[in-house]
């Protein structure tokens, strides 16, 4: 590549944010920002490097290919940030001594990985954590805050699908760990025939089999998740989720959710509860992604209980173009021409008044 | 583009004979006009687009197609992650790996001592499935990328093999070359991009219920 056209470019899978982009991503992050701050909620600056060691225990080989990773001077390898929860997770972690009550954070900022077809790629992760040693109804809580948000970024058509792994957990309790992935991930790809060839490998019971079968298909409302005709010692592993529903059906959101078993994530080992997407017309990836992590802390070595959720701003902002949630403030014009200070003095006055100005040079 | 339909990517050729066919039967016309690259099937409210095989991944995965049908060896070299929401009852084929007969007796040897002097050279479309493949076995191989006529290879000393589908044999014949060890089967999946599927699971799971009745 030429100089000119390095000039020209930024490495694939980066990209400047120039003019309308900037000024709409910004107003993202402030109007998020504010809003999980009403709601009790700290920032949080993870870094932007850490020793991958701490990481590559916990990272599943695929992430472990995905991360983008360096030698620094001492010989350390050293992680770019990949992941803000999780980088989140290793500080809190680490600092345990500190932690004695319930935590609420939020972020935003960029993370690294390389993503479909081996591209490198730059996302941006704005969201917000809750992470404690015992946890009642923080699940409704995040969920409250995600719902309520979305009017703010003035997101109308969308749906949140909501689903619960800790039902596998459960179900299917008696399998290694390693075959239970396999399943969760044939589920999430309802791909069927896997599902069936591996249920069948496993050995497992007709009425386990066919429970996870029942579940492994299921979309729908909270009346139908009741009524799944599943055995009886199956039925109690729906009741964290259907705990969840009635409460959010009666916070008024029975619209804008949806419950479905094959909701889970490729990092299915870090969760033990809820986990949710939400979707959006007219964008092609989820436009948020969440769920109940305590199973992050234990690989990292303690006890905690953890629930959050990040808005992806790629498919946000493809979403949004054209959108400005900044404060629509009149702007007033000061001409610096033939006397300098007495135009300066009137700008500077107006800003300690709390006015908004554009300086104007004459010729 | 209207948004009541429901848009699905299908590959040009051979397999698009096939697809055609099988949708027939359940009354579901597809139409390749010459030079029209889409097709809109009123009465089910379906949207075809005819695309480059290898071209069925990119387009569902980035959303502008809901569903695509494709070979599972094209999915898997596209790199992306799709739901796979069943397979259809035509166009299995057999991914082999094939070379001169004189060959064979090497490769077998070797592979059995797993003595491999260096690393044997394979041309072939299915890169990615490929170093897989010989990467699990701990055959250390080359891969050298075609996109047709990758008979050729071995005849031209490019390679010393070749993966490719095979279906008949009679090219390879034809090239004096054989098959030395099936490697998998390749079937016609139908895929879906997930999110486009989570929007609008009902109607999707509907048309996958007739294929999959179809069978």
């Amino acid at each position: 590549m030429n100089k000119k056209t390095k000039f020209l470019h930024t490495p694939p899978g980066s990209k400047p944010f120039y003019k309308e982009e900037a000024i709409l991503r910004n107003s993202i992050e402030k109007t998020l920002s504010n809003f999980f701050e009403k709601w009790g909620f700290f920032p949080i600056e993870t870094p932007i490097i850490d020793y991958f060691d701490v990481y590559s225990p916990i990272f599943s080989d695929e992430l472990r290919k995905n991360t983008i990773k360096f030698v620094d001077k001492d010989g350390e390898v050293i992680l770019l940030r990949n992941d803000i929860t999780l980088f989140a997770a290793k500080l809190i972690a680490s600092r345990i001594a500190d932690n004695n009550d319930m935590l609420k954070y939020y972020y935003s900022d960029a993370v690294m990985r390389y993503e479909k077809s081996d591209s490198l790629h730059e996302y941006y992760q704005i969201g917000c954590e809750i992470v404690g040693d015992n946890f009642t109804y923080q699940e409704i809580e995040v969920l409250s805050i995600l719902l309520e948000s979305l009017p703010l970024l003035e997101i109308n058509d969308y749906i949140l699908h909501i689903g619960d792994v800790s039902f596998y957990q459960n179900l299917l309790e008696s399998l290694p760990k390693e075959n239970l992935y396999k399943i969760l991930d044939a589920i999430r790809l309802r791909d069927k025939r896997t599902l069936l060839r591996l249920l069948d490998e496993n050995n497992l019971s007709e009425d386990i089999k066919n429970d996870c079968l029942l579940a492994s298909t299921f979309i729908g409302s909270l009346s139908e998740l009741e009524n799944l005709g599943f055995s009886q010692k199956t039925k109690p592993f729906l009741d964290n989720l259907i705990n969840i529903g009635k409460i959010l059906y009666s916070l008024g959101y029975k619209e804008q959710i949806t419950f479905d078993l094959s909701e889970l994530s490729k990092l299915n080992y870090y969760y033990n509860g809820i986990i949710f997407h939400l979707y959006s017309k007219g964008v092609e990836t989820p436009l948020v992604s969440g769920g109940r992590y305590d199973l992050l802390f234990r690989e990292l070595g303690i006890k905690k209980c953890a629930v959050g959720f990040s808005f992806w701003l790629y498919p946000l902002e493809k979403l949004l173009t054209g959108k400005d949630f900044s404060s629509k403030e009149d702007v007033e014009n000061i001409l610096i021409e033939k006397s300098p200070e007495q135009s300066f003095k009137d700008a500077i006055k107006k800003v300690r008044e709390n006015k908004k100005i554009d300086l104007i040079y004459g010729k | 583009m209207s948004n009541d339909y429901l848009t699905i990517a299908l590959p040009k050729g051979r397999l698009l004979e096939q697809v055609t066919a099988f949708f027939a039967k359940y009354d579901i016309t597809i139409k390749e006009e010459s030079r029209k690259l889409d097709y809109y099937d009123e009465k089910n409210k379906l949207r075809f687009l005819f695309v480059k095989n290898s071209d069925v991944p990119v387009y569902v995965n980035y959303g502008v197609a809901a569903l695509g049908i494709s070979g599972s060896d094209v999915v898997y070299e596209s790199g992306f992650e799709f739901l796979k929401l069943g397979i259809l009852p035509f166009g299995t084929t057999r991914i082999c790996l094939a070379g001169f007969e004189k060959d064979k007796d090497l490769y077998f040897k070797a592979y059995s001592t797993g003595s491999f002097v260096k690393e044997i050279k394979i041309a072939t479309k299915f890169g990615k499935f490929t170093t897989t493949y010989f990467n699990e076995k701990d055959i250390p191989v080359q891969i050298i990328k075609l996109t047709g006529s990758i008979e050729l290879a071995p005849i031209l000393g490019l390679s010393d093999f070749i993966v490719d589908l095979v279906e008949t044999g009679t090219t390879l014949k034809e090239n004096n070359l054989s098959v030395i060890e099936e490697l998998g089967k390749t079937q016609v999946e139908i895929i879906a991009n997930p999110s486009l599927y989570k929007l609008d699971y009902k109607k999707i799971d509907n048309i996958v219920t007739i294929i999959e009745n179809m069978k």
